[in-house]
């Protein structure tokens, strides 16, 4: 699906410091509905700041974020999920102790979806459509703590599909360590949530062949500071970009 | 929370298999029946908020004693019904839960247990400075339940006690709430960007635990009809823990299996005095090496591999 020309999340003027460092400096970006957005940029650009500031797990030092026009920075990581931004971890998250299935179902239980799912059943059904979907279905009885690292981002990554309404989906390094096949699987995944449920992505990644075939546009981050945007091939071009990946 | 028929009926079924055991027994072994009930819904409780939902709090002794110490004060200074004393005790260590769930809300791991131990701590020094009030170490002499002192017929009271105390603990496990719990212990990160309200749901399960230690102290209270500081001695808490470990952390039957099993063991090393603790501690050790999921876990194992060769030997179904 292509973006719709209209902005979904914005960032104004995000700053995040921790002491003396800033990882997040100024950063002001506009992500429109129906977009897969790439976030690029060398080690400690501040790729991960942002996505936990966009998530609520940090509070910006300053800026603001919005979506739908709505600011949502002072919103608790959960309320913001109710809303629709859900996220994945750069080392898959999942909760080991329990199956798969029930990893699952935590999102669709939780406390941000109210009576948005009507029945238990109806919650079961889709978490194992999704397990199909993402081919773990025959492992939906066995402890997360068994599956491989691959394994763990899939489930990760279905589990926060459970989400109503998913309205922006964060993910940091998706293809990180996993083999061919699963990321195969990831790439499909996204690109037919974002064709058939229109739902957004903002994905973090290193992987530029992965990042050319998903994103039109890409943003490069570098020192907490967007220092060059658009389609990969034109960034690639840019002296600032390149100065930052090779040291300038 | 309502109950369906089909539950009702299994409640009374456990009734109904568990009370006539007292007609076989002596007066001594029925009240150590009685306070294994007593142990079954401290340490059930305790695997709410540290097998559940990985809050390692070492202050749940202290809110037995809270719930005891709050009910025998009401009564005896306010003569209020003990049936009344009971619930506020409960209520008291619940809102007291509240508190330093709320107070220890950014604490994990070491942190959360020191911080929760000093807590019991401040409080048994409390309890024993507080002379006037609790009469310190010479301990508080409380009012019983009952106007018998026989064993007999408190069999029946924390028969009750354990049985609704368990059944409720089982449906807030079964519920959505066991899997906000279980999420909060598995990745707290994870459970919060899962739209999880960590915080309200680790203060609940803070209240609801300390709730039902607060409870079970006070029946225990109005039934040993004394209280006193020692119960808020470190040994308490370590001996519940040894319990939810020796039956199964994590694990509903666990801690049930676990209090029977520590109480009658204690009571048959009894005339061994201290030693005791250091043979329990020794099974906690080679349990935590050998299986860390208890009895529970052991029978899980096993029990497949018994069945498995029994049909190898033609024994059983096939």
């Amino acid at each position: 699906m292509a973006d719709s020309g209209i902005k979904l999340l914005e960032t104004e003027n995000l700053t995040k410091r921790f002491g003396g460092l800033t990882a997040i400096d100024d950063l002001s970006l506009s992500i429109q509905e129906g977009e897969i957005r790439g976030i690029i940029g060398p080690n400690g650009s501040g790729k991960t700041t942002l996505m936990n500031l966009i998530s609520g797990l940090y509070k910006a030092t300053s800026g603001a974020i919005y979506l739908d026009g709505n600011r949502i920075d002072q919103l608790k990581p959960n309320v913001r999920t109710s809303k629709g931004i859900i996220r994945t971890f750069q080392i898959p998250k999942v909760f080991r102790d329990m199956t798969v299935l029930e990893n699952m179902l935590v999102p669709a239980l939780s406390d941000s979806q109210g009576d948005r799912y009507k029945q238990r059943v109806e919650i079961v059904d889709q978490a194992q459509e999704l397990l199909q979907f993402v081919q773990l279905s025959h492992m939906e009885n066995r402890s997360a703590k068994t599956l491989s690292g691959g394994q763990n981002q899939l489930l990760q990554i279905a589990r926060g599909f459970m989400i109503k309404p998913l309205r922006i989906y964060l993910m940091d390094e998706p293809f990180a360590g996993v083999n061919p096949q699963i990321k195969s699987v990831i790439m499909e995944s996204i690109k037919e949530m974002n064709r058939e449920k229109g739902i957004t992505f903002i994905v973090v990644s290193h992987e530029m062949p992965s990042i050319r075939r998903l994103c039109d546009t890409v943003t490069v981050i570098h020192e907490g500071r967007c220092i060059a945007e658009g389609t990969l091939e034109k960034v690639a071009h840019v002296p600032a970009v390149i100065d930052a990946y090779i040291g300038g | 929370m309502t109950i369906s028929g089909k539950h009702l009926a299994i409640l009374a079924g456990i009734y109904a298999i568990l009370a006539p055991i007292p007609l076989w027994l002596g007066e001594y072994f029925i009240h150590v029946l009685n306070i294994s009930f007593y142990y079954v819904v401290m340490a059930a409780s305790w695997n709410l908020i540290a097998g559940y939902t990985g809050q390692f709090s070492l202050a749940h002794h202290a809110f037995a004693a809270m719930g005891g110490y709050t009910s025998a004060l009401l009564v005896i200074h306010f003569n209020i019904p003990i049936l009344l004393g009971i619930p506020l005790g409960g209520l008291l260590a619940g809102a007291v839960g509240f508190f330093l769930g709320t107070l220890c809300l950014k604490m994990r791991a070491l942190y959360l247990g020191l911080a929760t131990w000093a807590f019991a701590e401040s409080f048994r020094i409390t309890l024993s400075m507080g002379y006037k009030l609790t009469r310190g170490d010479l301990g508080l002499s409380t009012p019983t339940l009952l106007d018998t002192g026989q064993a007999f017929h408190y069999y029946y009271v924390f028969l009750l006690l354990a049985i609704i105390s368990l059944y409720i603990m089982y449906r807030i496990i079964c519920s959505r709430i066991g899997y906000y719990m279980r999420s909060i212990r598995d990745d707290e990160e994870a459970a919060l960007s899962m739209g999880v309200n960590t915080v309200k749901w680790k203060r609940f399960v803070f209240v609801i635990s300390s709730f039902f230690a607060g409870i079970a102290g006070a029946f225990y209270g109005h039934y040993i009809g004394l209280l006193s500081p020692v119960s808020v001695d470190f040994n308490e808490m370590a001996i519940l823990i040894i319990m939810v470990i020796t039956g199964g952390l994590r694990t509903f039957a666990g801690p049930i299996i676990g209090a029977v099993f520590i109480e009658l063991l204690s009571e048959v090393l009894r005339e061994y005095g201290e030693i005791r603790m250091v043979l329990f501690a020794l099974m906690v050790i080679i349990l935590m090496r050998v299986n860390r999921d208890g009895i529970v876990g052991l029978g899980r194992n096993v029990l497949p591999k018994i069945k498995t060769a029994l049909m190898r030997n033609g024994v059983g179904p096939r």
